[in-house]
């Protein structure tokens, strides 16, 4: 059986003419190609110096901006305003919707007046009435930041458009610094929450795609297949158009940091979002790129679940926090970009522990000794542990955790999970894992915020932040006292004597104050990061050179 | 030829009967109680009662099978936990992009493969029919996860050639909905840019999507190819100068395409799973990235409702091969 | 398919068997992809033997000073973002691989022979019932199917191998009972009945050595691919969990690094690569040593 060159019809030298015409007709077309694409590229990149591309790195669940409490925040801070807001980088409360504001001497009754001039979106006034509907509708829903005005505020007074007055239930010396939160008491135009309830939802249907605030971009468009949030210049923003600010917002959702990576070297995104450590120090040897390095008030940590066995035995709790090797994290996960860690107050607040009050350090030795003292002598148990989805650096502590436990004949069984669902779960006692590593920075800039959110006994799970479902009662005596007080020297000194107790109790791991570091293309101007306003930035001030 | 489509299409009911049992039974396994979930985390103990008895949790499971085809029935695939709507709204939502990446990737598959059997088949023996044997081989041993990553390394970051993610530029905007097709809606709305955009995105997923069915194709033409070439009465036709070169090859061609055919309808199975893995590397907006997002969430409802989704399409993929194999060969007479 | 059973049929028979063995296997040899195939697959039956303890470090051992670290002397491999040495993570992934492969495999062919057996043999209402449930489970595309039984019973190796046995089982028994069905009827079983011979026997003495051969060769290109999906489910976040160094899941850890760390992913992927398609290699070359018509050819 032959089939040779002889049989087929096409000469041998018929078939490599073909071939050499098609390589060369292939080579052509390929660098033209080439160009082609190349021009498509560029003209991606040139979005234009109006445009701000964001790789968001959390999905979208709603746009209300009285539910969101997740990274969509960046994205509802540049369509709706507070009365106040912080300044610059610190704690200090500024003017926004509101010019002034002032607290009875028994902090019992604040008033705020209000900035005239300000439309809605729709075009309606901003008025006293607007802040009475919104906040009254965040109670009433009462999720996110709502706890903070839920059971707080008795009544609210409107005596005119431009003044309202919060009556609260007892004193609050805080209450403007909730105010300044990133969320919660975002203003909402009455108006728009009314044209379009449906039943009883009080508008949260239409608020999850759709959007009335005074900021300075309206919501021009929201693609949720394609995973796109378009933002652009409200001509009518009682701030102006003066000065250098981009006119066009585009968040893209990327969960994936590689691709954000990439995205920023492709031009394609001009600001990231990612934490990840190893990608951003890349990111920041590369040249039309730009690494911008913030402190913060975040820490990092690892709950323990302090209401179930074997976590429930302090031994234990104390063992682990010597199993841990903090250095080995500090390098392996955050390549030495860390700042240090001594209790559940970051570094850079003023009532942060010293390193003489945090005993424990990478000690094997120490660890085994406690845990032979403990209800499990010799180890022999497993413990479970949730992963947040995306995040290496969680990915990371974990397994180095698993790895030395595993030395203690501890054995941990990670699950991975999408941050939704596992808030559901830890948010329970019973749900909830044994172990999870996981961030927190304060909702408002006084220290009784992070304490109570994260180690007070009204902080459970998702009512707070507290998934070691760690509660202490003198603990709780020193932080209501501290709450009672105004003298700030001894409310710091209640708070450290709160933390000290925790951290002898071995409430979490403590891993240390992260810094904020973010890639951005070298042309993005204006960029500013305040600590206390959770992962957001100011849309307004960025300008692109 | 009637008769067999009908009798081909009535068996499709039960067939479909089955596979809606099998994913109810799968939903049944799960670990989770389905009332929690579907009650959401901030529900007490009567809320979640409520919701079991609302949604027939507690009866038989025989009711609630017959409960849920109903459902079914209706369209109503359960709500999705991670975003809140209607699954059936979703899969709707995303699926046209799952159908144009796997269009593309079978386009590819053919045009890329066909061809390269034939030539295999034409010049066997030599250098190239070695080449293509092993391409692919390869290919068909390749795991398609590692691929698009290679290229995303080759192709994006290092030549530049091609976009890295999505179906269109991030500043471009979509074309008017019409099919959810972007290469038919940009063309039906005229709209030159879009169209460019969206075909350089479809060009490394199609690719990546492709790559597991495309050695099969090559070694399936070949094969059949040379059978078809083997045969006697065409050899003796031909070696008797009754028949050209060009009726040679043609009809040798026409024979070896109908099983080629059948096989395609075979393999959208590979291209069907593959789409959960080339969706999520190219961040391909499609019902399989739907998928695997709703795994990490614990969404069932989602899972299920894209399995089911993607089981129906292969369905009905098989039946009309199995019809259009009746209508190419006229030798089959059912 | 059948003409190969045919002739292995007439194999069995005593006096004839040896020679007919003795040519395969010079077929077989002369087929390059058999050489290959068998290499690679004696490789990694080596390494899922000796890896684990061949291993030049712990591959569950962390390490800061190493991290990501480019293939040198000392990390033939380089090691991942804990500075685990890869090489050690790979020689065991290949246990994990090819342990989960023959799983997958043994636990598919004795649900699905042993059903395609039955259905085969009894025939009537058994058949008809059978054959309607393997219907069912082959409308699925196998991934599709595989993903949502893997979704339901949860992440975990133990989980997707059970998931993607479960997806694999109904093609054996279609396999097995298209020859089954074929070989009833031919002569020598029909004698054999006959005789009197029962069912039973008439099932294993003569019509299961015959179904074998194709099942076994079936099987053994199939180790490759379900290693492949296996690796697959891990991808995606479904099959092994940290720290486990399945081959699949090491690449999705990998992807973040990729740009940085080429070897990160590439080790493991070309890995998965070699072991499918030595699979393949071997199958084929020894499906195509066995076929008839391909022999008249050489």
């Amino acid at each position: 059986m032959t089939h040779g060159s002889s049989r087929s019809g096409i000469s041998r030298r018929r078939f490599l003419e073909t071939l050499g015409l098609g390589a060369a007709a292939l080579g052509t077309g390929a660098a033209g190609m080439s160009e082609l694409l190349r021009v498509g590229r560029a003209a991606a990149a040139a979005a234009g110096p109006d445009t701000l591309v964001v790789a968001q790195d959390t999905s979208v669940q709603t746009l209300d901006p009285q539910i969101v409490y997740d990274n969509t925040v960046r994205i509802t801070r540049g369509i709706y305003e507070g009365l106040v807001t912080l300044s610059g980088n610190s704690a200090q409360i500024v003017p926004r919707l509101a010019t002034s504001w002032q607290a009875s001497p028994d902090a019992k009754v604040w008033t705020f007046k209000l900035r005239s001039g300000v439309k809605f979106h729709d075009g309606t006034d901003f008025t006293s009435e607007a802040v009475k509907s919104t906040v009254e509708r965040l109670i009433k829903i009462n999720r996110g930041m709502g706890y903070a005005y839920h059971g707080v505020v008795d009544t609210i007074d409107t005596p005119d458009p431009l003044t309202v007055r919060f009556n609260l239930t007892g004193p609050d010396a805080a209450f403007a610094a909730k105010t300044a939160a990133v969320s919660g008491a975002l203003m909402v135009s009455p108006a728009a929450v009314t044209a379009h309830a449906s039943g009883t939802d009080m508008g949260q249907g239409w608020l999850a795609s759709n959007a009335a605030g005074t900021g300075p971009y309206m919501l021009q468009s929201y693609d949720k297949g394609a995973g796109q949030i378009v933002l652009s210049a409200f001509p009518g923003y009682w701030g102006g158009w003066q000065g250098k600010h981009v006119k066009q917002v585009i968040f893209k959702i990327t969960p994936e940091a590689s691709t954000q990576r990439l995205m920023l070297e492709q031009q394609d995104a001009d600001v990231l979002t990612i934490v990840a450590p190893d990608l951003i120090d890349a990111l920041a040897k590369e040249s039309g790129i730009k690494v911008a390095s913030f402190p913060t008030q975040r820490i990092f940590y690892i709950a323990m679940h302090s209401q179930r066995d074997p976590l429930k035995d302090v031994k234990i709790r104390q063992a682990l926090s010597y199993a841990f090797d903090y250095d080995g994290a500090k390098s392996l996960i955050f390549n030495g970009n860390l700042e240090p860690l001594y209790g559940p107050l970051p570094q850079s607040d003023p009532a942060h522990l010293q390193e003489t009050d945090k005993p424990y350090t990478f000690n094997l030795a120490k660890a085994k000794q406690l845990l032979s003292e403990s209800s499990h002598p010799n180890g022999g148990f497993t413990l479970s542990l949730f992963l947040f989805q995306g995040d290496p650096t969680y990915e990371k502590a974990a397994e180095i955790l698993q790895a030395q436990l595993k030395q203690l004949n501890i054995n941990v069984d990670i699950q991975t999970m999408t941050s939704s669902v596992l808030l559901g779960k830890a948010g329970k006692p019973e749900t909830a894992p044994d172990l999870l590593p996981i961030r927190n920075y304060p909702d408002y800039a006084d220290p009784s915020s992070m304490l109570d959110a994260t180690f007070g006994r009204d902080g459970w799970g998702t009512a707070g932040w507290n998934f070691s479902f760690y509660a202490n009662d003198q603990v709780e005596a020193l932080m209501k006292q501290a709450n009672q007080i105004t003298d700030q020297g001894k409310r710091l000194q209640l708070f450290q004597q709160a933390q000290k107790i925790v951290v002898n109790e071995a409430g979490a791991i403590f891993i240390g104050t992260l810094i904020n570091r973010v890639p951005m293309r070298s042309n993005v101007q204006g960029y500013s990061f305040n600590p206390y306003l959770g992962n957001t930035f100011d849309l307004y001030a960025i300008s692109k050179s | 030829m009637a008769a067999y489509a009908l009798r081909r299409l009535a068996l499709l009911p039960p067939l479909l009967v089955g596979v809606s049992l099998l994913l109810f039974i799968l939903t049944h396994i799960v670990p989770a109680d389905p009332a929690k979930l579907i009650a959401g985390e901030h529900a007490d103990l009567e809320e979640v009662a409520a919701v079991r008895h609302a949604f027939g949790l507690d009866r038989p499971l025989p009711e609630q099978y017959l409960l849920y085809l109903e459902k079914l029935a209706h369209g109503d695939l359960g709500v999705s936990m991670l975003t809140n709507a209607p699954v059936l709204g979703d899969l709707l939502q995303y699926f046209p992009a799952t159908i144009e990446l796997a269009a593309s990737a079978m386009l590819l598959t053919v045009v890329l493969g066909v061809p390269l059997g034939i030539l295999s088949a034409v010049r066997r023996g030599s250098a190239i029919d070695l080449v293509a044997q092993v391409l692919s081989m390869s290919g068909l041993s390749f795991p398609i996860f590692f691929f698009g990553i290679l290229l995303q390394l080759v192709f994006v970051r290092a030549l530049g050639w091609f976009p890295l993610t999505g179906r269109l530029d991030i500043i471009a905007v979509a074309p008017p909905h019409v099919t959810g097709l972007y290469l038919v809606d940009s063309v039906l709305a005229r709209n030159l840019a879009d169209l460019r955009s969206a075909a350089l995105h479809l060009v490394l997923p199609g690719l990546t999507l492709a790559l597991t069915s495309l050695a099969p194709i090559v070694r399936i033409t070949r094969s059949t190819m040379l059978e078809a070439l083997s045969q006697d009465y065409i050899r003796t036709a031909w070696a008797k100068g009754l028949v050209s070169q060009r009726v040679f090859v043609h009809h040798a061609l026409r024979n070896a395409l109908i099983p080629v055919v059948t096989v395609l309808g075979l393999y959208t199975s590979g291209l069907l799973g593959g789409v959960f893995l080339v969706e999520l590397i190219f961040d391909w907006p499609g019902v399989g990235l739907y998928s695997v997002n709703a795994i990490t969430a614990f969404d069932y409802s989602a899972i299920m409702g894209t399995s089911l989704l993607l089981t129906l399409t292969f369905v009905l993929i098989n039946l009309s091969v199995d019809l259009l194999y009746a209508v190419i060969d006229p030798r089959i007479r059912y | 398919m059948l003409s190969s059973t045919r002739a292995s049929a007439i194999s069995l028979r005593p006096g004839r068997g040896t020679s007919y063995l003795r040519r395969s296997f010079r077929l077989l040899a002369r087929i390059p992809g058999a050489w290959i195939g068998t290499a690679i697959v004696g490789l990694l039956v080596l390494m899922a033997l000796f890896g684990p303890a061949a291993a030049p470090y712990d591959p569950y051992h962390i390490s800061a000073a190493d991290k990501l670290r480019p293939p040198s002397p000392a990390h033939w491999f380089g090691t991942d973002d804990l500075g685990r040495d890869l090489l050690s993570r790979v020689l065991t992934g290949a246990r994990i691989s090819l342990a989960v492969g023959v799983v997958v495999l043994v636990l598919a062919m004795v649900v699905g022979v042993g059903l395609g057996l039955i259905a085969g043999y009894w025939g009537g209402w058994m058949d008809e019932a059978l054959m309607r449930t393997t219907d069912v489970f082959l409308a699925f595309p196998r991934l599709v199917l595989a993903i949502a039984i893997a979704a339901t019973l949860g992440p975990g190796l133990s989980n997707s191998v059970l998931a993607i046995a479960l997806s694999w089982w109904p093609w054996y028994t279609r396999l097995v009972r298209g020859q089954l069905l074929s070989l009833r009827e031919q002569e020598y079983v029909l004698a054999a009945v006959s005789l009197g011979a029962g069912r039973p026997r008439i099932l294993l003495q003569h019509l299961l050595p015959n179904v074998g051969t194709t099942v076994v060769v079936q099987a053994s290109i199939d180790i490759g691919f379900a290693i492949l999906a296996t690796a697959s489910l891990s991808f995606i976040g479904l099959g092994a969990q940290p720290p486990t160094p399945e081959w699949g899941a090491i690449i999705a850890q990998a992807r973040s690094y990729m740009v940085d760390a080429w070897w990160y992913p590439t080790f493991p992927g070309t890995a998965i690569f070699l072991a499918v398609l030595g699979f393949n290699l071997l199958g084929n070359a020894v499906r195509d040593a066995f076929d008839p018509r391909l022999r008249a050819v050489m």
